[in-house]
């Protein structure tokens, strides 16, 4: 989406001395809060010598993070709290905040009225993004998002324009959704490797992101669904009233946003 | 097609990653805390609760604060500086510990001033 400024503020506390235990077993202990006015955050702890092992929490509406013990040895979190986290986090990344995404897989919807070649599509796209994500986390390959985020919203004017002239899904379309699905695969990735993936996670991390991503186009695929199948009994009103006019909506929406990537 | 005018406004409001924050642990027992996040928006004090800025009482604020350049947006948070570290809660064993300010990195401000100009344009369209 549209960048904002990205500022960094650099700020620096004393650890004050331990206090004398009469308990050994307890260690010192440290909490981050940020208050819920300036966002969520997900603060990351690591000692200087092993940075590489961080003990990473998504904090949101201004939560208190865990407590994170001091001298004890690195504990990685379980295994299910990492893949719920990117799961949600996933999701949010389509739905409500992935615009661009939630406008191309509408597209990818409005084709055709029957499931087959919506299927055909989402699996092109799907695969295909899932390819580029996995490539540019590990840093197989990459792009620079000047470059990424323009063609993204490329793809979108092109799918709403090819949904107003063509009725039904050909070969071409495929390839063409597989092509624009590398693209948004490294937008997600973009994204992912920007909220700082927990290194000792990483590969859990990536999984869970990417199928959060897949239930937030299921997500939007399904409403589109129930917004419009009462029309699908008489596919030509359903193009008429809905396909061409969104269809033109979404690309309008994709040229403007090609506009404003490039020269903005 | 009404229901997807609410997408078009998402589009031009600038959504709030959140921000990223790393607490290093030095071995000379301090605590370097790095914060990455929309300065604007922390200075302007926009509630989590709205994703897109447009929609908070603040965004006018915030949109203020984005066309500035970097040297007049740090000269702002200068005057917020104390009152909004110290809202930061770094706590050993539950008491909050002193965080102290060292520097802070603005990079130049995007074309804001053209954005808003074509939003304006977009919205009478509309």
């Amino acid at each position: 989406m549209n960048k904002s400024r990205l500022s960094d503020l650099y700020l620096l506390a004393l650890i004050p001395p331990a206090k004398q235990q009469t308990d050994q077993s307890v260690n010192q202990y440290v909490t981050w809060q940020y208050p819920q006015n300036f966002g969520n955050n997900i603060a990351h702890f690591f000692y200087d010598k092993t940075p590489l092992e961080k003990t990473s929490h998504w904090l949101t509406k201004g939560a208190t993070s865990p407590k994170f013990e001091l001298n004890t040895a690195y504990v990685a979190k379980p295994f299910s709290q990492v893949a719920i986290e990117y799961t949600i986090l996933g999701f949010e990344h389509i739905v409500p905040k992935g615009t661009d995404h939630i406008l191309f897989v509408l597209g990818l919807f409005l084709l055709s009225v029957r499931l087959r070649p919506l299927l055909l599509q989402v699996t092109a796209f799907t695969l295909a993004h899932s390819i580029t994500l996995g490539l540019t986390i590990y840093g197989a390959i990459s792009l620079s998002p000047s470059v990424i985020e323009p063609l993204i919203a490329l793809s979108i004017v092109a799918v709403g324009v090819e949904n107003v002239f063509v009725k039904e899904l050909k070969t071409r379309r495929v390839v063409i959704v597989f092509l624009f699905g590398l693209l948004h695969g490294m937008g997600f990735a973009g994204v992912l490797s920007g909220l700082g993936l927990p290194e000792s996670d990483f590969l859990t991390a990536l999984i869970f992101f990417n199928l959060g991503v897949e239930a937030g186009q299921l997500a939007v695929i399904a409403t589109a669904f129930l917004l419009v199948f009462w029309l699908l009994k008489n596919p030509q009103r359903y193009r008429q009233w809905v396909v061409i006019p969104t269809s033109i909506l979404i690309s309008l929406i994709g040229i403007l946003w090609t506009y404003e990537r490039v020269f903005l | 097609m009404l229901s997807l005018l609410p997408l078009m406004q998402s589009a031009e409001a600038h959504q709030l990653r959140p921000a990223i924050v790393n607490l290093e642990f030095t071995q000379n027992g301090s605590v370097k805390v790095h914060i990455q996040t929309n300065l604007e928006s922390l200075i302007a004090g926009i509630n989590s609760n709205h994703d897109d800025t447009d929609d908070s009482p603040q965004a006018e604020r915030y949109n203020q604060l984005r066309a500035l350049s970097s040297k007049q947006l740090s000269s702002e948070f200068e005057l917020v500086a104390e009152a909004t570290i110290s809202q930061f809660n770094l706590a050993f064993d539950s008491i909050k510990s002193d965080l102290s300010f060292v520097k802070l990195g603005i990079p130049e401000r995007l074309k804001v001033i053209y954005r808003s100009l074509n939003l304006a344009f977009l919205k009478l369209e509309i």
